[in-house]
């Protein structure tokens, strides 16, 4: 495959700097794996970070409620549907602004010729153990659309229009499989994508051997640095919360964005 | 980090049987190699097949279930390389885990 690049998309809000949070992710992508990086984002952007900046309004706002501070944000990620038409490479590298590269873990996987894997199996860094997240009621496997890996084909172009599908339809969708209304989730729309178009489950389009590693709403970011994060995290042990801290040195997906923003260097 | 940073950081706990996994997990998941647009485990048992083939070329399964041609003399070279690589960095790693003795260490 000629042309093997990563794409982020981030749109800043009233309270976050999702761009700000993206160039970190992109410096680590270059470093780790050497690719060039996109940004696909409403306003322009001059940064040496992002080799192409491509300029797409943001479709809608979405919600999400906040435990720890009791009340809801709003983040601008709908447009997770619309990389296929926008990445300007032939074998693209999808990941969340919140996602960060600290391995060469993925540069063998961008050197295959799979038409589109997604991640599935989860590994928490907190407590050791592997899972897989399962979806609303009907309880299937949760695809994760936060890193993506897909080629300019037949396959792909149709996953990213069945899950652009499963949008305009999620009244329907979240009805069929039994999840939440609000809020509008891209690894939903991807999970169902997946679900549908391997046969209802017969296939899956795993990134193959790769368990993403996930620090969860309860795990919170003491410190931001070039190859690695620390987190802090709450235990019950004999009747009494303790406080834990580990370094995390693997790709990791940071799920707590109030400490993930009060961290940013 | 500022003072109440490490002050709070030296009030909290360090797991190093944790620690251990993390580091297991992220090195086991680099354990891998890519050869003529397949992907592949290094595992004990892949090398010493590759090795018994000696330089035949050979149909493998890889890890996407996809049927490779390779070289198996080629292949092995390449699996042999990655293997010590992250298996050096893990015993590294290792011992510089073994050091750590409070959290303000970590």
């Amino acid at each position: 495959m000629s042309d093997v690049g990563a794409v982020i998309i981030a749109n800043n809000t009233d309270e976050f700097d999702y761009i700000k949070l993206a160039e970190i992710s992109a410096n680590k992508i270059k470093t780790n794996l050497n690719i060039p990086v996109a940004l696909i984002t409403g306003k322009q952007v001059v940064s040496p970070c992002f080799d192409k900046v491509i300029i797409q309004t943001p479709k809608e706002t979405n919600t999400r409620y906040i435990r720890e501070q009791s009340r809801r944000i709003t983040w601008l990620n709908m447009d997770r549907t619309r990389v296929y038409d926008l990445s300007p490479w032939d074998r693209t590298l999808v990941v969340d602004a919140d996602f960060f590269v600290h391995t060469d873990t993925l540069s063998n996987h961008l050197k295959t010729n799979v038409d589109f894997s997604i991640a599935r199996q989860m590994y928490d860094p907190v407590t050791g153990n592997d899972y897989v997240m399962k979806m609303g009621k009907t309880q299937i496997d949760q695809c994760w659309a936060t890193v993506m890996i897909f080629n300019k084909c037949s396959l792909s172009k149709m996953m990213f229009d069945m899950a652009e599908y499963t949008f305009e339809h999620w009244e329907y969708y979240h009805k069929l499989y039994r999840f939440n209304y609000s809020p509008f989730r891209n690894d939903y729309a991807f999970t169902i994508a997946s679900h549908l178009l391997g046969g209802y489950g017969s296939k899956h389009f795993d990134i193959a051997d790769y368990k993403l590693c996930n620090c969860d709403f309860n795990t919170e970011i003491a410190e931001i640095n070039d190859n690695n994060i620390l987190v802090t995290y709450k235990k019950l042990v004999n009747n009494q919360v303790k406080s834990y801290i580990q370094r995390i040195k693997s790709d990791v997906h940071i799920q707590h964005k109030i400490s993930l923003f009060e961290r940013l260097p | 980090m500022d003072i109440i940073d490490l002050k709070n950081q030296a009030q909290l706990s360090y797991e190093h049987a944790l620690a251990k996994k993390n580091l297991q997990q992220r090195m086991e998941s680099r354990l891998n190699v890519s050869y003529n647009n397949g992907f592949f485990t290094v595992t004990k048992e892949q090398i010493n097949f590759l090795d018994l083939l000696g330089s035949q070329e050979v149909v493998l399964l890889d890890d996407y279930q996809t049927p490779i041609k390779v070289n198996a003399f080629e292949l092995v070279k390449i699996m042999f390389a990655r293997y010590h690589e992250i298996m050096n960095e893990w015993h590294t790693e290792w011992e510089e885990l073994k050091k750590v003795r409070s959290a303000k260490n970590v």
